[in-house]
């Protein structure tokens, strides 16, 4: 089955920017997992496994360089005011209107399944 | 307020029809295939009948039955159960909009709607597992196992698969449950014919043994020795006739018959002679005498009254014009049921009066000639009894039989050893009865299916579902009658000529048993015998014919190729006296 991540790119901001704005304007819902470590690989590869099809909105996408793409983090709407510390979220799940409706914090354990569907989840209900 | 706790199976289990045990459907032998919904229906008697089992009916009756008594663990079951089977049903609603949705072109408005929906419903399902729950940990393993998939399934359908899965496993451990509470169901079929009723063999539910094979020939194209000697009747008694009086000695015939289930004469004789008898008992309670003469004076008005309605009805039914200008057929035979039960409620009143003619008091005041009296009177009140029960035998059961089929007390049908009793995860879905092999039988024979659910060592079932079904010969056939036709020619001032006639008919497809029993319209060619010129030497004559009322009435077009004239007709069975009668049997007398 086809992957359904976008991985930014490491070595050129600006097209990591670019793109990052670009997969903004989709309409989509996004799980967006921050950091390069083992913890946010897996996480990326969880979220993956139950993504969907390829016409389905659900995605997610990869910014192992959070510091590329954090301006525009930072402008993302946050009715719920989740994030108060950009240093805090692994993942932010974001709602098909660019709303960010769930985060996942960075902590010793690694999200579970279970977690990352509910974040997905939160993201397509968007309130 | 009582809480109502259903039990829910699995999501595209077999539709509940009607809330039964069983659905039941007829497949025939031309193929086709009829539902059958009422728990009495006529079906023919070669099809083979499919019964489903409605095991969702079924465990919901069970449930209802334990929930009522009140087991905690088996309500809170139900409960959880009931609980899932309403998120299933919303989630894979939700799903299948979600996944249309995104198939077609469809607005962003109408993408957000979808996902938002199908995300809600995904939610409520997630808050009934938390985490750190057993529940939790099984989902936690479901997401796991879908990772590792070749073909992987998006969030929403591991939840709901993960739901459905978790419902088989509740279920499993209700059906243990179940199995302790000592629940049993039980699936039997009975055939009645002529012979007697005895049990048939359902594939899965008994170990009886399958009966012989044997197909009701439906086509008749020979004529039975039972008609052939009608055949030689019919021409003996139209031969010997006057026949401008052909009419009226018809209708006298079915008054004598009728005559015979209540014997009028009879019953007027034995008053008469009672009559006399009070008059010349010796006694000196002269007031009593003529109180008892009083009311036998009133039995005789009631008499007079049965005997006037007996020729009422002769007017009523058994003229020609009677017979013929009738709008509805049907309508004529519901009529005459009814007026047969008032005839019965006749003899019922006079049976009643001739019990309270004596009474102790007066048998006190008369003295022992008194005694003679009411010896004479039992007698009599006897002879009503005999003629009662004469003509419900007779009249209305065997109209009853052949406008609703055979009639068995099915409540009494003892259900056989061998049938099993199956604990409810056991029943097998599905069973097929063939009515070819249940043995010999006849158009008015009896199929009964009846369901049982039985607890524990009960001795008798805590519920029952009883399906009867009439047989009879429902498809289209051909088949061969005999008649007595009064031909017209078609020449100019010839007068009606009889001759017998035999024809093979073509009966339409019915299902209705009142039509097959009473109206049975036929369509076909005839051949006959006349003599048109009188030389005594019998004229060979075929042609076209219609019948209905089962072949009593019959009438068409030929042509007398010896004659080499055309001809109109019309024919009779006369129900003589040694042929079967469709709607009064003569064989007890």
């Amino acid at each position: 089955m086809a992957s359904k991540v976008i991985t930014l790119p490491v070595d050129d901001p600006s097209a990591a920017l670019a793109l990052f704005q670009e997969w903004l304007g989709k309409n989509k819902i996004l799980f967006i997992v921050l950091r390069d470590t083992a913890i946010a690989k897996n996480t990326v590869r969880k979220a993956d496994s139950m993504a969907g099809d390829i016409d389905h909105p659900l995605w997610v996408l990869h910014a192992p360089n959070e510091d590329d793409v954090m301006d525009i983090l930072k402008t993302i709407p946050d009715p719920k005011k989740l994030i108060i510390n950009w240093e805090k979220p692994l993942a932010i799940a974001l709602s098909m209107d660019g709303n960010i409706c769930d985060m996942i914090p960075r902590g010793e354990a690694e999200p579970t399944y279970a977690r990352i569907a509910r974040a997905l989840v939160n993201a397509g209900i968007n309130e | 307020m009582k809480k109502q706790l259903l039990l829910v199976i699995l999501l595209g289990c077999l539709h509940n029809l009607f809330g039964q045990y069983v659905a039941i459907k007829e497949i025939d032998q031309s193929g086709n295939i009829r539902i059958l919904n009422k728990l009495r229906e006529p079906i023919d008697v070669n099809s083979q009948l499919s019964i489903q089992i409605n095991r969702n009916v079924l465990l919901n009756d069970v449930g209802q039955k334990i929930s009522s008594n009140g087991d905690p663990k088996i309500n809170a079951l139900l409960e959880i159960l009931r609980t899932y089977k309403g998120l299933i049903e919303k989630m894979k609603s939700s799903i299948d909009q979600y996944q249309e949705v995104f198939k077609r072109n469809s607005t962003l408005e109408q993408q957000k709607d979808a996902v938002r929906t199908v995300s809600k419903d995904a939610l409520a399902i997630l808050n009934i597992f938390p985490e750190d729950s057993e529940s939790g940990k099984r989902l936690e393993q479901a997401f796991k196992e879908n990772e590792l998939k070749s073909r992987r399934k998006d969030v929403f359908e591991v939840i709901l698969s993960f739901l459905i899965a978790e419902m088989h496993t509740q279920e499993g451990r209700l059906h243990e449950l179940l199995k302790e509470s000592g629940f049993y169901f039980q699936l039997a079929a009975w055939i009645s014919t002529d012979q007697g009723t005895k049990p048939v063999h359902l594939e899965g539910f008994d170990t009886l043994t399958q009966g012989e094979f044997y197909s009701y020939e439906r086509n008749r194209l020979y004529l039975s020795p039972a008609q052939l000697e009608e055949f030689k009747q019919l021409n003996a008694f139209f031969e010997t006739l006057d026949r401008s009086n052909a009419f009226n000695r018809f209708s006298e015939l079915l008054l004598d018959h009728l005559s015979k289930v209540i014997d009028i004469d009879s019953i007027q004789i034995r008053i008469n002679d009672l009559r006399e008898e009070i008059k010349d008992m010796e006694s000196t309670a002269i007031s009593q005498k003529d109180m008892l003469i009083k009311r036998l004076d009133t039995l005789v008005e009631k008499i007079k009254l049965l005997d006037q309605t007996l020729k009422n009805l002769k007017q009523k039914y058994f003229v020609a014009d009677g017979i013929a200008s009738a709008g509805s057929k049907l309508e004529v035979l519901y009529e005459f049921e009814q007026d047969l039960i008032g005839l019965k409620n006749q003899l019922e009143e006079i049976g009643k009066i001739t019990k309270t003619i004596i009474t102790p008091d007066d048998i006190k005041k008369l003295g022992e000639a008194a005694k003679n009296v009411e010896k004479s009177l039992e007698l009599l009140t006897s002879d009503v009894t005999e003629s009662l029960k004469r003509l419900e035998e007779r009249s209305v059961k065997a109209y009853k039989m052949a406008i609703y089929g055979r009639e068995i007390n099915t409540a009494a049908l003892e259900v056989s050893k061998k049938v099993y009793k199956l604990t409810l995860d056991k029943i097998p879905e599905s069973t097929m009865l063939d009515l070819n092999f249940t043995g010999k039988r006849e158009p008015g024979d009896l199929i009964v299916i009846r369901a049982m659910l039985w607890k524990g060592d009960g001795k008798s079932p805590i519920q029952t579902e009883t399906h009867s079904f009439p047989m009879m010969n429902a498809l289209a056939h051909l088949h061969m009658s005999v008649a007595y036709a009064f031909a017209k020619p078609v020449a100019k001032g010839k007068n009606f000529e009889g001759g017998p006639l035999v024809s093979i008919l073509y009966k339409f497809k019915s299902h209705n048993l009142a039509y097959r029993n009473f109206l049975d319209i036929g369509i076909g060619l005839h051949s006959a015998a006349y003599d048109f010129n009188n030389d005594d030497t019998p004229e060979f004559a075929g042609g076209v014919i219609t019948s209905v009322f089962k072949d009593y009435l019959q009438f068409g077009w030929g042509f007398n190729f010896n004659a080499k004239q055309g001809y109109w007709f019309t024919g009779l069975r006369i129900p003589i006296q040694s042929t079967p009668v469709s709607l009064v049997s003569t064989a007890n007398q």
